[in-house]
This record gives structure tokens, C-alpha cells and sequence, in this order.
């Protein structure tokens, strides 16, 4: 398994879930059971070979509904700190506010498809559904992230003011 | 020609966020600039989906901590574990090399404990045991002090520990040399010649049991010899220096015939001897036995009574039977180089004043 894409799992469950704890042990699990799926892979002198993106997907989306439990809704966010370093120009309780409120799917599908780079097709076969369904949630995921961070941005403006 | 038709609002807002990503083609990209051209909330919606692109594209920048990367590394489950450390190559090479190791060394001793080496020539010591048959008691034969270093005697009981042993003064030396040349070596004896033939007879100062000096060959014709030099045998047989090639010749079926040989050696421990001896001494006759040794059948020693005889192997069992009539009879089947002919079997047999 790539070092990059345990980076991707990390940062996946980091941002989807918002708990530290909760999304470290998700991760782990997640390439645990990677390693259990593509033994030939994650075997010593080939632990850099890529994991099928697919089934990344796959695995990350049960991972996540069984661990999403775990995290109130109505709770106060607590941003995982020490385990990611956030660059200073980043506002992440701006992600933290839109992570709150919106759909599962929604959240997973922006995650892979725009922070990770994963491609419509990949997505709507690890999700199990169309490319115009992941296209769907695409457009209104940004969308509604789009208007947290405008939100955010008026505010600023109008504080400036 | 038909007037082009409008977009909706609801699938003019839904098709921003492809407009933005410019997955639209020609014709709905032109449709959607018209529209947002003159819908301000279209317009709001296009800058909402560009910004939260712009923001997702800001989180790839967040970097995972080498802590939480290792530990992202290192995750197993007992499946994964199990599958990884059940690939031999997955192993560690200290753990590999340790058990190759171990593998080589078991199958090296099972090699040498399966193969059946007394039946390799080569690493064949002493005399060679006849595997059919069952030893009933040993008597281990242990170095007599008066002897000499080297030199064995029976060890017929422990009270004899303290006396010369039963042998002594019983006319068969002989034998106690040979039986000691078993185990151990024997002293040289002068070459005698015997009057009749002619023939030499000698000791080997080599212990007899070992093929290459087995010189004892049974010969199918009596020959008388000289009684001075070596005592009466059951079986009267010429010995053949090793040095001659007639006994190269023979040395072969010598050995092979010495190596089956054996004699049997019988302990009795009895009270009243005064009276019972005479009655085993003519039981032993009526079954066919003859004295192989100088001595009588019975001859008195100390507070025992010594019988060396040879005696048809068809009456064996018959003996046995009827000396355990008198007492428990412990009896061994010990190799000797002496042939004895073809039905012939030779005893020695002590038996022991008990209280």
C-alpha cells in the first residue's frame, strides 16, 4: 500500500467525521482491512504498490457508517489537532460548520472526488450507484460548501466595514 | 424552425457546479450563460459552487502528522496479520534461517537414527547379533583384576565377585578366553601343532568376534587335538592362522558362521545341591548332552556345580523344562565364535548353593 494513499484514508476520516479519536481508529481499520483484502499488495517489497481505488472507496464508505455512529450530531465540534497540520491560510471551521449539518454521502463524494482526486467512474463504482448521481452530490456538496465559506466571507466583510 | 427552449431554474442552478467544472458541452454551457446573464440568484449560486471548489481544493493541502502516518502504516487486524504472517517470505530472516536450521538438523538425525547401519559392512563393530532370537537375561562380563587389564570373566553372580570365578580349574580356559575376546582383546597363545594332521591351531591375539580375524572354521571330519595345548571341544575344529591364505580364503564364511554362533549360559541359585545335582546331571545325559569341557558334567566348585556340555538343539526346551522344575533358571544367548555343527547347541551352566 502507497504511503499516499494511507495519507488519503487519514485525511478522509479526519475531515469527514471531524473526531480524532473516532476517525483515527475508522482509518486504521480501514487499511487494516486493506491489507486483509490484498494480502499480495500490502506484502514486504511490494508495500508500495497502489490499492485498487475502488475498493479504497468501498471499504472507506462501510468504515465510515459504522464509525459515524460513534459521533454525536449535537455536539460541539473538536478539531483534530495534533494528528494534521492545517496551513495558516485555511479556515477549517468553515469545513467544520458545513460538515456538520450536510448528507453522509454528500460529505464522502466531495471528499474523494475534490480533495482526494478521485475520478466520477471510480466513485460511482465504489459507491455503487451512476456518475450523474455522484455528479449530483457533487454539485450540491460544493454548493452548500460554497455558501458556508461566502457566509463567512460576507461576515468578515461587513466586520471590516 | 422551433424557438430554442429555456432553462428551468432548478436545472439551470443543478447545472452550475458542471458549468464551473466546464464538464457541459457547447450548446448547455451557451444556455447557461444566457440564463445566469439575467438571474442573480443563478449568479450567487455559480460564485457559492467556485468558491467551495476553490475551498476543497485548499483542504488537499492539509498534511497528516508522521506519527499518525505510521500508525496508519502499521494497521492490522488479526486477518491481515494472520494472512501476512502466514507467507514464509513475510517471516523475519533470523526466524527463517533459525528454522531451516532446525529443519536440517531433525531431518540429519532422523537420516541417522532411520538408517539401519549394523547391517553396513563398513560400520559394523563386534560380533553381529542374530535379530530373531529373544535374550532372555545378559550377563555383563566385567574385568577381573586377576586377569590383567583387558582380560574378562563372566559375571556369574555376585558372591563369586570375592573367589576366582566357576571357570577356574575347570578345564575350560579356553573358553573364558574366548568369551572375554568378545569385549575385549586376548592374549597371543603359542602356535601347537597337533600330532595327527598337522595342523596348527592358534589364538589370534586380535579379538575373534571381528570378521577380518574370525578364524574359526568347523570342519566336517573329527580331528583328534593335542589335549596339552588346547582342550577337548564339543565339536572338534582345526583353527586357521589369519596370516595363511587358506584362512584368506576362508575368513568370509568364517565370520558369517561365527557371527551366528552363540552359547547359552544358565544360572541357577538351589538348596540341597547334594541332592539335586545328581538328578540334573542325569536328566542332562538322558537328553543327549555331552561334556564339551574337560571336566565332568557337575563338577563341584566351591559351593557350586559347574556343567559345560553341548546337546541337541531338539532337547533344549526339554532341558529348560526340566531344570525349572528345580528352581527359576535365569539363561542368556550370548555370541561366541565358536560353531557348534548344524543341531548342535552348547551350555554352560552354573548353579549356585542358595540358602
Amino acid at each position: 500500500m502507497k504511503r499516499e494513499q494511507a495519507r488519503a484514508i487519514g485525511l478522509f476520516f479526519l475531515l469527514g467525521l471531524m473526531d480524532e479519536r473516532v476517525a483515527l481508529s475508522a482509518a486504521s481499520r480501514t487499511v487494516a482491512r486493506l491489507k486483509a483484502e490484498f494480502p499480495e499488495i500490502s506484502r514486504r517489497g511490494k508495500d508500495h504498490d497502489p490499492l485498487p481505488v475502488v475498493d479504497i472507496i468501498k471499504i472507506s464508505r462501510d468504515s465510515w457508517k459504522a464509525h459515524r455512529k460513534l459521533i454525536p450530531r449535537n455536539q460541539p465540534i473538536e478539531v483534530p489537532a495534533s494528528s494534521w497540520t492545517v496551513p495558516a491560510g485555511i479556515d477549517i471551521g468553515l469545513w467544520a460548520r458545513y460538515q456538520k449539518d450536510a448528507p453522509d454521502d454528500d460529505i464522502m463524494t466531495l471528499l474523494f472526488s475534490l480533495v482526494l482526486d478521485v475520478n466520477d467512474e471510480a466513485l460511482a463504482e465504489g459507491f455503487q450507484t451512476s456518475v450523474g448521481t455522484v455528479r449530483y452530490r457533487l454539485g450540491k456538496a460544493v454548493r452548500q460548501l460554497g455558501l458556508v465559506v461566502r457566509g463567512q466571507r460576507v461576515s468578515k466583510g461587513e466586520s471590516d466595514v | 424552425m422551433s424557438e430554442k427552449r429555456k432553462l428551468t431554474p432548478f436545472l439551470a442552478h443543478e447545472m452550475l457546479f458542471d458549468y464551473a467544472t466546464n464538464h457541459l458541452d457547447g450548446d448547455r454551457k451557451q444556455a447557461i450563460e444566457e440564463f445566469i446573464r439575467d438571474d442573480k440568484e443563478g449568479q450567487s449560486l455559480l460564485e457559492a459552487v467556485r468558491r467551495g471548489i476553490s475551498y476543497a481544493d485548499s483542504l488537499k493541502s492539509i498534511e497528516l502528522s508522521n506519527e499518525t502516518l505510521q500508525e496508519l502504516d502499521q494497521s492490522e487486524n488479526f486477518v491481515s496479520l494472520s494472512r501476512r504472517l502466514a507467507r514464509w517470505s513475510e517471516w523475519p530472516d533470523s526466524l527463517r534461517w533459525s528454522i531451516i536450521a532446525l529443519m536440517v538438523s531433525f531431518c540429519t538425525a532422523g537420516i541417522v537414527v532411520m538408517i539401519p547401519w549394523k547391517t553396513i559392512p563398513l560400520f559394523q563393530q563386534g560380533p553381529s547379533f542374530d535379530t530373531g532370537t529373544v535374550e532372555i537375561a545378559r550377563v555383563e562380563p566385567r574385568t577381573g583384576g586377576s586377569e590383567g587389564p583387558g582380560v574378562m570373566v563372566p559375571n556369574i553372580d555376585e558372591k563369586e565377585t570375592a573367589e576366582t570365578g566357576p571357570l577356574e580349574g575347570s578345564g575350560d580356559e579356553e573358553f573364558a578366553e574366548e568369551s572375554s575376546g568378545a569385549t575385549g582383546t586376548i592374549a597371543a597363545r603359542p602356535n601347537v601343532e597337533t600330532p595327527s594332521t598337522g595342523t596348527q591351531t592358534w589364538q589370534p591375539a586380535v579379538p575373534p568376534p571381528r570378521p577380518t580375524v574370525s578364524v574359526v572354521v568347523p570342519i566336517a571330519t573329527p580331528v583328534a587335538v593335542a589335549a596339552t595345548a588346547v582342550r577337548p571341544l564339543a565339536t572338534p575344529t582345526v583353527v586357521a592362522p589369519v596370516a595363511t591364505p587358506v584362512s584368506i580364503a576362508v575368513a568370509p564364511t568364517a565370520a558369517a558362521k561365527s557371527s551366528r554362533s552363540f552359547v547359552y549360559r544358565a544360572f541357577m541359585t538351589l538348596s540341597d545341591l547334594e541332592n539335586i545335582t545328581p538328578k540334573i546331571t542325569q536328566q542332562i545325559k538322558e537328553l543327549g548332552a555331552e561334556k564339551a569341557g574337560e571336566v565332568e558334567l557337575g563338577w563341584r566348585r566351591g559351593s557350586g556345580r559347574y556343567y559345560h556340555f553341548s546337546l541337541p538343539e531338539s532337547n533344549e526346551q526339554k532341558l529348560l523344562e526340566s531344570l525349572r522344575a528345580y528352581g527359576p533358571v535365569r539363561i542368556s544367548k550370548d555370541p561366541h565364535p565358536r560353531v557348534m555343527p548344524e543341531g548342535q547347541v552348547r551350555f554352560i551352566l552354573w548353579i549356585e548353593s542358595g540358602i
